[in-house]
């Protein structure tokens, strides 16, 4: 009885925690509010729950020196939050998703008050555990981090569907609609934990991404700007070395011309689009080689990073097609990309090549003319090329244009089409870090000055530890060498997009 | 007289036969007891990202001390039926491995009545009686709340629940006749008590089983009726 008296005033668990959102339908609906907020460890060993600017420039320059040059000194404070959503999967299917939100504060009028939003999209990650919010392990999360968070910008950065703890058990990759409804569904959700966290959103929206993240970038504006006109209005856009032009970028790489980063592309793509549509083979052993195709749709995202995927034979680094496989490469700098140990089945080269001869898509330099593709791969690729319409927003492309990983006849092919379609000149800037300032004014003339002796100093350092220079520059240039650049041409662009409004 | 009759009423109600040579075949008691914990927990697992629950990471339960309060019903010479019970205490959660730097993460209380079967050496009329007890505990955790410390940890305002427990308890005591009527009983004690902690904090539920392991040192006056 007395025990009774005792227990009769508690009542379970007690506290407030999170509020959650147990419907799994409804696109956008963010999952649990407060979303989680990233503890920051102190230099002391002890947590704090903002990242002050110093410690994020010291964090920055002890990963990257010089790194600060380029993005700028953090001025602002950042908090660090992961968030989960509902959105949809390559075929429709309702899932979900994670990404990060990131918050500026400080007592700086670039990081106090109400802030500019930038959506942005990640480049090709092959890991599960890809996460932008964590940007102490993530160097492109510290990248954008230090580029516009620590600038002043809230940033919104989807991890996409099929990474993290996504529970879509695929990633649709360069599936235009799908990464555009990804990247709209973590906007909604991150409007709604805007006010549990405190961010003040201006208003303003820019869209960016690089890589696999610039196409993903276009589609989302294309997106907002088609089918979500009343929901979002997007201030500015900047897509950087994106593979937009997919057709073209297709038809050259079958045609002997392949990619750098080619054998992990294809995979994911191919994955990506037989699971979304369907009908780009009846078994994996139609397209791979025996000793890839076992498990190779479970393969990417996965838990083995790329040297691992290459040391476990799992896949090949380079070896695209077979040595004997016609046409042959179409000149000594793809030779890499034909070999022993090749990903593709010549066959399905073969069958691919035929549909491009029969039916040509891109016959004039960067025009998409109409064709009709009867080869599921390239039917696949002209339904997801980006040629389709004009932004009606101000339009940053940047690149650089000896991009082995994805090549810069992308962006050019965009602008030509863009340009073509009665997009006024003004309204599109195209930036090529790789390349001279045109003259005093070029408002981008620094950052290409500061490319060339990055380039230089990669080329250098190889020189100095007696590796190839050439091979050292090809490996960092897509990844490691434009990226920062192209993040600044982007900011800036922003900036003078937002201030002249 | 009344009172004999009453006696028998209740022995014939509880089923046993034989009638005690004492009056007072009841006792409440109530001290203090020390509450010393031995806590092993598991690594604490999370259904989000490695990165915000990086290993090893787990908890252990700090000790506490609180008012104990019983009653000991005698069945006949030897032994007794004994019921514990004390004011809910408090534990503190604290973070080990990489979660120690954010020390005590949570705070629990917990209501613990443990039910003993108790046997008394030597004689009812002994001034001293040690006995051996061996009985089994419920444990129920509520008011699990998170400290800031263990919100900045887990990444912001929590909800906390602990499972219930039930398992073994045993003690051993003495129980020392002041006189007919008062008596100082001390006694160390154990009993199985575990429980799985869960958080859940934004999208991310973390869980870790904990077992307390306590032992218990306590020292409690007694009247008998």
């Amino acid at each position: 009885m007395l025990a009774m008296a005792v227990l009769a005033g508690c009542g379970g668990s007690d506290g407030s925690g999170p509020i959650v959102n147990s419907d799994t339908q409804t696109r956008g609906t963010l999952v649990a509010s407060p979303p989680n907020r990233v503890p920051i460890p102190q230099t002391d060993g002890t947590y704090a729950a903002t990242l002050p600017p110093a410690q994020f420039a010291q964090m920055l320059e002890a990963v990257q020196p010089g790194l600060t040059k380029i993005t700028g000194t953090p001025k602002c404070a950042i908090s660090l939050y992961y968030m989960k959503y509902v959105t949809t999967g390559g075929a429709g299917e309702a899932t979900d998703a994670t990404g990060a939100i990131m918050v500026p504060s400080g007592v700086d009028p670039a990081c106090s008050g109400p802030r500019p939003v930038v959506l942005y999209g990640h480049g090709t990650a092959v890991e599960k555990a890809f996460n932008m919010a964590n940007i102490r392990e993530n160097p492109e999360a510290a990248l954008v981090a230090a580029t516009f968070a620590a600038q002043g910008f809230i940033v919104v950065a989807p991890n996409y569907a099929g990474y993290d703890v996504s529970s879509l058990t695929y990633h649709p990759y360069l599936n235009a609609e799908q990464q555009a409804n990804d990247m709209v569904d973590a906007m909604r959700a991150a409007k709604k934990a805007f006010p549990a966290i405190g961010a003040q959103d201006s208003g303003k929206l820019v869209v960016t991404g690089y890589s696999q993240g610039g196409y993903v970038a276009l589609a989302a504006q294309r997106a907002m700007q088609t089918a979500y006109a009343s929901e979002f209005k997007v201030n500015a856009l900047a897509g950087m070395s994106g593979p937009y032009a997919l057709t073209l970028f297709a038809d050259v790489t079958m045609a002997g011309s392949p990619p750098l980063g080619g054998t992990i592309v294809v995979p994911l793509l191919l994955t990506s689009w037989q699971k979304s549509y369907g009908g780009m083979y009846s078994s994996t052993s139609e397209v791979y080689e025996a000793q890839y195709a076992t498990g190779i749709e479970s393969l990417l995202p996965g838990t083995l990073t790329v040297p691992q995927l290459f040391a476990s034979g799992k896949l090949p680094q380079s070896a695209l097609f077979a040595a004997d496989s016609l046409p042959g490469p179409s000149s000594p700098a793809f030779a890499a990309f034909f070999g022993n140990g090749n990903l593709l089945k010549s066959s399905f080269r073969t069958t691919y090549l035929a549909d491009a001869q029969q039916n040509p898509c891109n016959t004039a330099e960067g025009a998409l003319i109409s064709c009709n593709p009867a080869n599921p791969l390239r039917k696949a690729a002209l339904k997801n090329d980006l040629r389709t319409y004009v932004p009606t927003t101000p339009t940053l492309l940047c690149g650089g244009n000896a991009d082995p990983e994805v090549f810069y006849s992308n962006t050019q092919a965009m602008q030509t089409f863009f340009l073509s379609k009665g997009m006024p000149a003004a309204a599109l800037t195209v930036v090529d870090v790789d390349s001279s300032p045109s003259g005093v004014t070029d408002p981008f003339a620094a950052l290409k000055v500061g490319f060339s002796l990055a380039k230089a100093a990669t080329a250098h350092a190889a020189a100095a530890a007696n590796t190839d220079p050439d091979q050292a520059v090809a490996t960092d240039y897509h990844g490691v060498l434009v990226p920062p650049f192209c993040m600044v041409a982007a900011r800036g662009f922003f900036q003078n997009v937002l201030a002249a409004q | 007289m009344k009172m004999k009759i009453s006696h028998v009423a209740v022995c014939t109600v509880l089923g046993f036969g034989s009638m005690a040579a004492q009056a007072q075949q009841n006792m409440v008691r109530f001290g203090f007891v020390n509450i010393q914990i031995h806590s092993v927990a598991d690594p604490v697992s999370s259904n989000g990202p490695a990165f915000l629950t990086p290993q090893p990471a787990s908890v252990s339960i700090s000790n506490s001390n609180t008012a104990l309060f019983g009653y000991t019903r005698s069945i006949n010479e030897h032994w007794d039926v004994d019921v514990a019970l004390g004011i809910p205490p408090k534990y503190d959660v604290y973070g080990t491995g990489t979660f120690a730097p954010f020390g005590v993460m949570a705070t629990v209380k917990e209501a613990a009545p443990t039910v003993f079967a108790i046997y008394n050496f030597g004689h009812p009329k002994d001034r001293f009686r040690p006995y051996v007890g061996l009985g089994v505990n419920y444990t129920k955790f509520f008011d699990a709340k998170a400290t800031p410390s263990g919100e900045l940890a887990a990444g912001g305002p929590s909800k906390i629940t602990a499972t219930e427990s039930v398992g073994l308890a045993a003690k051993v005591g003495a129980t020392y006749n002041l006189s007919d009527e008062w008596a100082l009983i001390g006694a160390v004690g154990y009993a199985d008590v575990r429980t799985t902690l869960t958080v859940n904090t934004g999208s991310i539920q973390r869980s870790g089983d904990v077992k307390f392991n306590p032992v218990t040192y306590s020292l409690t006056l007694g009247y008998r009726f």
